[in-house]
């Protein structure tokens, strides 16, 4: 800095006179000091340092050793910085000091040791610089960013219990709300007003969608912390507002805040939520609460229950809290907002689950009483088939029946309402209800449509409609069966015989109930090996062909049929005929057991089977027998690993599903294949002991012993389970594998 | 079709049939009932079972876990490979005692009430 090279004027060495006037004159504040063992005294200031701090070296020198110190404020880093000093090291940190207008201000102060010849430190040079601008832009953006941290976790809060409401039949769904919250505030929890207070960890959406009860009773052990406030016991004297109640009731729209060391009357929303929550408070955290805060969380029309949180004050403090509250420094403005938006949504949520829960559980139930429904009938080997081909609902106006009259006897009915609405349903369940009793009370079929006839036309059904009913006898003595139908405008029952196919078209009469002379009735015989299929012109009906042309083709393809089950009869004639139905389906196939010639025959059909069955337990057993009948008919061996996968797959459908539950049964060659569908959308699940869900091992036993998945399938889902062959089992199961299932 | 009977120290519940949704109704208060009855030893009697899924297994898993919860224990006697790889599957095995040397009885029903006899079940050599 004092040597220059050159031969210029202008580019001579400067001389220590310039050099002390460039330092005086410096824009930025400088100072000598002497040594830190003599106290730091200020020897020297230069005019940006008076300028700036508006004191000289002459006011600071009567101020004692250190007199620095006194023009900065404390700072908990002070000490560390002097070590340097007193090492005589150079020491840079920034400052906050007043300036000259009083301000404050951030320096920078870069203090540098002088040494004198001999190397002792014996002056200090400081300079300082003006940061305050950095500091506060600094300051500022963390801030900024803080507050942006604050808002993401406060979305992503909202965005998990959103995600959380949306699985209300998870049985811990609020209590993981509560525990999310428990990031924001101490304590908070859900109470549901389901017919009186009461703790929720999650929702019972079987519950009707009320959020009704005004007397909250369910009992609460009592609690030391309590004492000896206690409910009090008679008159309103020294009883606090119940407002509670009132937030239940919308009078308020909330939040409040409620004192727990306040009296409330007995049976009051506002004394029970006190006593069970000082308790869980208590247990929880071992603080006793002053006050909470109550969201109502509020239904469509009504509130359904109180999102409740505590701010962490503890009992004394609760005359204090409630004054913070009303003046809304309760607790951060962000606080109030999450926990109001997540009591919101929770609402919303529980509200939609159990309207949708209630009007499913009506759907449900009416379709369901609806159904055809198969008895079991003993001697013959009987398979029905129902698709309702309405998009809207479950049930159509196409029924079959089949019924157990007497021992020996069997009805079987098969209609079609016009139409496939419901109307139509409301008409075919009417109807199937007449000709069962007639059928239960008489045996001729004529004689039974008759009277169907007479009655139905004075019960004004709004729909016409066709059916063909028929029993059949069993007689001992050749193991035959004598069939007696009559036939109300219905296409004709076909009767199979060792390949060659007759309609059964005689006792032809109008549609029901425009019976205008009596009903006949026509007579068969069925032997053994033969099959009487009844069905509706869903099956054969398409827009480009006659009916007569597609009853044609019936007959040709029935013809063809090989399979030696019921069943198996159905199928083929689904899988060549109703490709594309454009109708309701009913199918009633009912095949005589032929003992001797069902063994020796090798059949052709294919090798898939389906049924429907309706959402019940009963359905369990039917599909087992089915799936048992189903392998011995295909020679498979893996029946009891088979029947144990169908046990799991359709109880799954009856106990989560909705609607139907339809089953396939294929044979791939590598193992047979089983497919359940049902009309819940959900997959399923493989938790270990789901809480709610008793056993919730049932598709650890399939995977067990099947490669098993789902897909969507229509409006639902299908689950689909691929045995594994028998031949190599996994030899992690051996030991354990039963005997039968290798 | 599940029976009970019970001695001094001793509850046997003689099942039959298929073990499964179906029957789910009846099993809380059957549980109810050998809770109540407070014996040291509860005996199975599977012999007469036909089928049994997992949801049969929940309901022979909480009559196990409730009497271990007082210091009892749970005989299964009678049951075939199946049933045993169920209770395998649900984890549950070590809550039962399995008695392989209880030979079940071919045709004859066990209990007074049962008439009708059930299909039997092959059992293992």
């Amino acid at each position: 800095m004092t040597e220059t090279s050159g031969h210029n004027d202008a580019l001579k060495p400067v001389s220590d006179q310039l050099l002390s006037t460039a330092i005086g004159r410096a824009g930025v504040p400088m100072f000598i000091t002497g040594s830190w063992d003599d106290g730091m005294p200020v020897l020297w200031v230069n005019d940006a340092f008076v300028d700036m701090v508006g004191v000289g070296a002459g006011d600071l020198s009567v101020l004692g050793p250190h007199p620095l110190l006194s023009l900065v404020e404390e700072d908990p880093e002070r000490a560390a910085a002097q070590q340097d000093l007193i090492a005589g090291r150079p020491m840079l940190r920034i400052v906050s000091a007043r300036r000259r207008d009083g301000t404050t201000a951030w320096w920078q102060v870069s203090v540098n040791p002088l040494p004198d010849p001999s190397g002792d430190v014996r002056h200090w040079i400081g300079i300082t610089t003006d940061v305050s601008e950095y500091v506060d832009r600094q300051a500022a953006q963390l801030a900024s960013l803080e507050v942006e941290r604050r808002q993401r976790a406060d979305l992503d809060l909202i965005a998990q219990s959103t995600e959380l409401l949306g699985d209300l039949e998870y049985p811990y769904a609020l209590r993981d709300i509560a525990d999310l919250l428990r990031a924001l505030v101490p304590w908070a929890a859900f109470y549901l007003n389901d017919d009186g207070l009461v703790y929720a960890e999650g929702v019972d959406v079987a519950s009707p969608p009320s959020g009704r009860g005004r007397r909250h009773a369910r009992y609460i052990p009592d609690s030391d912390h309590l004492d000896p406030l206690g409910d009090v016991p008679g008159g309103p004297e020294g009883v606090t507002i119940d407002i509670v109640q009132d937030l239940l009731d919308g009078v308020l729209d909330g939040p409040v805040v409620l004192r727990l060391d306040a009296r409330y009357a007995p049976h009051s929303a506002s004394g029970w939520l006190r006593r069970d929550l000082v308790r869980r408070v208590v247990e929880e955290t071992g603080a006793v609460p002053g006050t909470i805060v109550v969201h109502a969380v509020a239904g469509r029309r009504r509130v359904l229950g109180l999102l409740v949180t505590w701010t962490g004050d503890e009992g004394a403090e609760a005359e204090a809290s409630v004054e913070a509250f009303e003046a809304g420094l309760h607790e951060p403005d962000h606080v109030r907002t999450v926990v109001e938006v997540v009591a919101r949504r929770a609402g919303t949520a529980i509200d939609n689950a159990r309207l949708y829960a209630r009007e499913h559980r009506l759907a449900e139930a009416l379709q369901r009483a609806m159904l055809p429904e198969q008895a079991d009938v003993t001697g013959l080997d009987v398979w029905t088939y129902y698709a309702p081909n309405a998009e809207h609902a479950q049930v159509g106006g196409d029924w079959y029946d089949v019924l157990q009259i007497s021992d020996g006897t069997v009805g079987l009915v098969i209609g079609d309402v016009v139409g496939h609405d419901v109307e139509a349903a409301a008409a075919m369940g009417q109807l199937r209800s007449v000709v069962r009793s007639y059928a239960y009370e008489l045996t001729t079929p004529g004689t039974v449509l008759d009277r169907v006839d007479t009655l139905v036309t004075g019960m004004r059904i709004p729909r016409s409609a066709s059916m063909v009913y028929a029993t059949l006898q069993h007689v001992p003595d050749d193991d035959s069966w004598a069939v007696e139908y009559t036939r109300a405008g219905h296409l004709p029952p076909l009767l199979l015989r060792d390949g060659h196919v007759r309609q059964l078209d005689a006792a032809g009469g109008s549609l029901v109930g425009f019976g205008t002379q009596p009903r006949g009735t026509g007579s068969e015989v069925l032997r053994r090996g033969d099959v009487l299929l009844f069905y509706t012109d869903g099956l054969i009906e398409r827009r480009d062909r006659s009916l007569k042309v597609g009853l044609e083709a019936l007959v040709e393809t029935s013809t063809r049929v090989t399979a030696r089950d019921a069943a198996g009869v159905g199928e083929e004639l689904l899988s060549r005929l109703a490709d594309a139905p454009e109708d309701d389906v009913a199918i009633v196939v009912v095949r005589v057991p032929d003992p001797v010639g069902d063994t020796q025959v090798q059949t052709l059909s294919p090798r898939s089977r389906r049924w429907l069955l309706p959402s019940e337990p009963a359905s369990i057993g039917r599909a087992r027998h089915a799936v048992l009948r189903t392998c011995q008919t295909w020679g498979l061996a893996e029946t009891a690993s088979a029947e144990l996968v169908v046990s799991e797959l359709v109880a799954n459908g009856v106990l989560h599903g909705w609607g139907n539950i339809a089953l396939r049964l294929y044979d791939t060659g590598d193992g047979l294949r089983i497919e359940v569908e049902d009309a819940n959308p959900a997959p399923p699940v493989t938790t270990d002991g789901h809480p709610n869900r008793l056993g919730g091992f049932g598709m650890q036993i399939v995977e067990r012993l099947a490669d098993w998945g789902w897909r969507p399938a229509g409006s639902g889902k299908l689950v689909w389970a691929k045995l594994r062959p028998v031949a190599s089992p996994p030899e992690e199961l051996a030991p354990t594998v039963p005997r039968r299932l290798r | 079709m599940i029976e009970i009977a019970t001695s001094s120290t001793t509850t046997t519940l003689v099942i039959a049939g298929d073990l499964d949704l179906a029957e789910r109704d009846q099993f809380p208060e059957i549980a109810a009932r050998v809770v109540g009855l407070r014996r040291q030893l509860l005996v199975i009697d599977m012999c007469r079972v036909t089928f049994m899924d997992s949801t049969g297994a929940a309901f022979l898993i909480s009559l196990a876990d409730s009497g271990r919860k007082r210091g009892g224990a749970t005989v299964l006697r009678g049951a075939d490979e199946r049933d045993l790889f169920v209770l395998e599957v649900c984890g549950a095995l070590d809550l039962f005692r399995v008695d392989s040397d209880h030979r079940c009885e071919p045709t004859t029903p066990s209990g007074g009430g049962q008439q009708i006899p059930l299909p039997q079940r092959p059992r293992p050599a």
